[in-house]
C-alpha cells in the first residue's frame, strides 16, 4: 500500500486500514437484539390476539346456541359443527393476518426512505400460516364446546 | 296397513328419567307405540305430560333411559350421536313452533341445509331446494330472508326444509302455535296435502281443533298413554 502511494521510508503513512469485519459485527449484534426483541413482542401480541379470538368465539357459540341446535336437528354431526367453527376462527385470523400484512408492507415503504428494507415472500407465507394456525388453536376450545351441545337444550335456548 | 314393511316406528316400554340434583323426574313411565307408513297422528297432552320428551325421542334428538325404539326395523335406542344425526338427517323432517330458520340465510339456503349435511352436490342441492319451495307455494320467494317473509311463509319454508330430504316421517311440534288462526289453517291444509301425497305425519299439539285434523289421536298424561283412538268426526279441510 505504501509502495502504491509512493511514500519514502521516513514518511508517515497517509492512510489507515479499517476492517469491514468490525462494522458488520456491530451491525449483526444490533440486528440480533432487534430480532430477539421482535420475536418476543410478536409472540406476546400473538398470544394476546389468540386469547381475544378464543373469547370472541366463545361469545359467538353462546349467541348461536339455537342455530347449533337447528343444525343438529336437521342432521349436522359433531364434526360438521366443529369444522364450521374452526373454519370461522381461522377465517377471522386470516383476515387479521392479511390486514397486518398490508400495514407491514406500507410501513416498509415508509422505512425504505431512510433504511433499506425488503418484504420477503417466505415471511409473507409464514405470517399467513401462523395467523391461520393461531385461529385453529384458539378456536378449538369454543368449537369443541359447540360440537358437544345437546340438541334438545340448544333448541330450547333463548 | 299392519304389515311389517309399513311399520315405521315401534316403541316398547320406553321410559325417560331425568336426574335433577337428588330428585329423579320420570318424564316418560312406560310408552309402547306403533306408527305405520302414511299415518296422520296427533300427540296431545298438557304441559308436563311428557309429550315434548316423547317427541324428542321419536325425533332421535334424545335417547330413552330404558326400552326399545326401532325406527324402520333398526334399533335406535343405543345409537351414538353421529348415527342419530344421520337418522335425523335422512328420516325425520322437523317443523317447529318457532320455525327455527337460520335468520341470516335466505329461504333457498335454509332448505338446502339438510342436503349439505347429507353430502348432496351443490348443483343438485339448489335444484332440489327450489322444487321443495315450489311444492309449498314459495317458488317466487327463494331469495327472501326469514325476516322478509310472513309467519305463514316462514313456516312453509320450514316445511320445505323438512321435506327436502324425502324423510320417512314429518314431526311437527305445535306448527300453528305462533300463527294466527287463518294462517294456521293454511298450514294445516298444507299438511293435509302432504298426507294425501303419502307422507307420514306426527303432529304434537295441545289444541283440540288442531289435533282433529289428524286421523289418530294419542293422548299422553303423566308419562303414560292415556288413550289412543281413531278420529271419527275428522275435520277435513275443503280446498280454500
Amino acid at each position: 500500500m505504501r509502495k502504491v502511494r509512493r511514500l519514502k521510508s521516513w514518511e508517515e503513512s497517509d492512510f489507515s486500514i479499517n476492517q469491514q469485519k468490525a462494522l458488520t459485527s456491530i451491525y449483526e449484534s444490533t440486528i440480533g437484539v432487534i430480532q430477539v426483541g421482535g420475536f418476543f413482542i410478536t409472540g406476546l401480541s400473538l398470544f394476546v390476539g389468540a386469547i381475544g379470538i378464543m373469547n370472541i368465539m366463545f361469545v359467538s357459540v353462546k349467541e348461536r346456541t339455537r342455530e347449533i341446535g337447528i343444525r343438529k336437528a336437521i342432521g349436522a354431526k359433531r364434526t360438521n359443527i366443529l369444522t364450521q367453527f374452526l373454519l370461522e376462527a381461522s377465517l377471522l385470523c386470516l383476515i387479521g393476518g392479511i390486514i397486518g400484512l398490508i400495514l407491514a408492507i406500507l410501513l416498509s415503504y415508509v422505512v425504505n426512505q431512510f433504511l433499506p428494507t425488503s418484504v420477503q415472500v417466505s415471511a409473507v407465507i409464514l405470517a399467513i400460516l401462523i395467523s391461520v394456525l393461531t385461529g385453529m388453536i384458539s378456536g378449538f376450545a369454543p368449537a369443541y364446546t359447540a360440537s358437544k351441545l345437546d340438541p334438545v337444550e340448544a333448541l330450547r335456548y333463548e | 296397513m299392519s304389515n311389517q314393511n309399513s311399520l315405521i316406528i315401534e316403541m316398547e316400554h320406553i321410559t325417560k328419567t331425568y336426574v335433577m340434583g337428588v330428585d329423579e323426574v320420570h318424564a316418560l313411565r312406560d310408552i309402547s307405540l306403533k306408527i305405520h307408513k302414511n299415518e296422520y297422528i296427533a300427540i296431545m297432552g298438557p304441559s308436563g305430560s311428557g309429550k315434548s320428551t316423547l317427541m324428542n325421542i321419536i325425533g332421535c334428538l334424545d335417547t330413552p333411559t330404558t326400552g326399545r325404539y326401532q325406527f324402520k326395523n333398526v334399533n335406535v335406542s343405543d345409537m351414538n350421536d353421529n348415527e342419530l344425526a344421520k337418522v335425523r338427517n335422512k328420516e325425520i323432517g322437523f317443523v317447529f313452533q318457532t320455525f327455527n330458520l337460520l335468520p341470516r340465510s335466505n329461504a333457498l339456503h335454509n332448505v338446502e341445509l339438510p342436503l349439505i349435511y347429507a353430502g348432496v352436490h351443490a348443483y343438485d342441492r339448489k335444484e332440489m331446494a327450489r322444487v321443495a319451495l315450489d311444492n309449498v307455494g314459495l317458488g317466487d320467494r327463494v331469495h327472501h330472508k326469514p325476516n322478509e317473509l310472513s309467519g305463514g311463509q316462514r313456516q312453509r319454508v320450514a316445511v320445505a326444509r323438512a321435506l327436502v330430504n324425502d324423510p320417512s316421517i314429518i314431526l311437527a311440534d305445535e306448527p300453528t302455535g305462533n300463527l294466527d288462526s287463518k294462517t294456521g289453517e293454511e298450514i294445516m291444509q298444507l299438511f293435509e296435502e302432504l298426507h294425501a301425497r303419502g307422507n307420514t305425519i306426527i303432529l304434537v299439539t295441545h289444541e283440540e281443533y288442531i289435533a282433529e285434523h289428524a286421523k289418530r289421536i294419542l293422548r299422553i298424561k303423566d308419562g303414560l298413554i292415556e288413550s289412543d283412538e281413531i278420529v271419527n268426526n275428522r275435520k277435513i279441510l275443503s280446498q280454500a
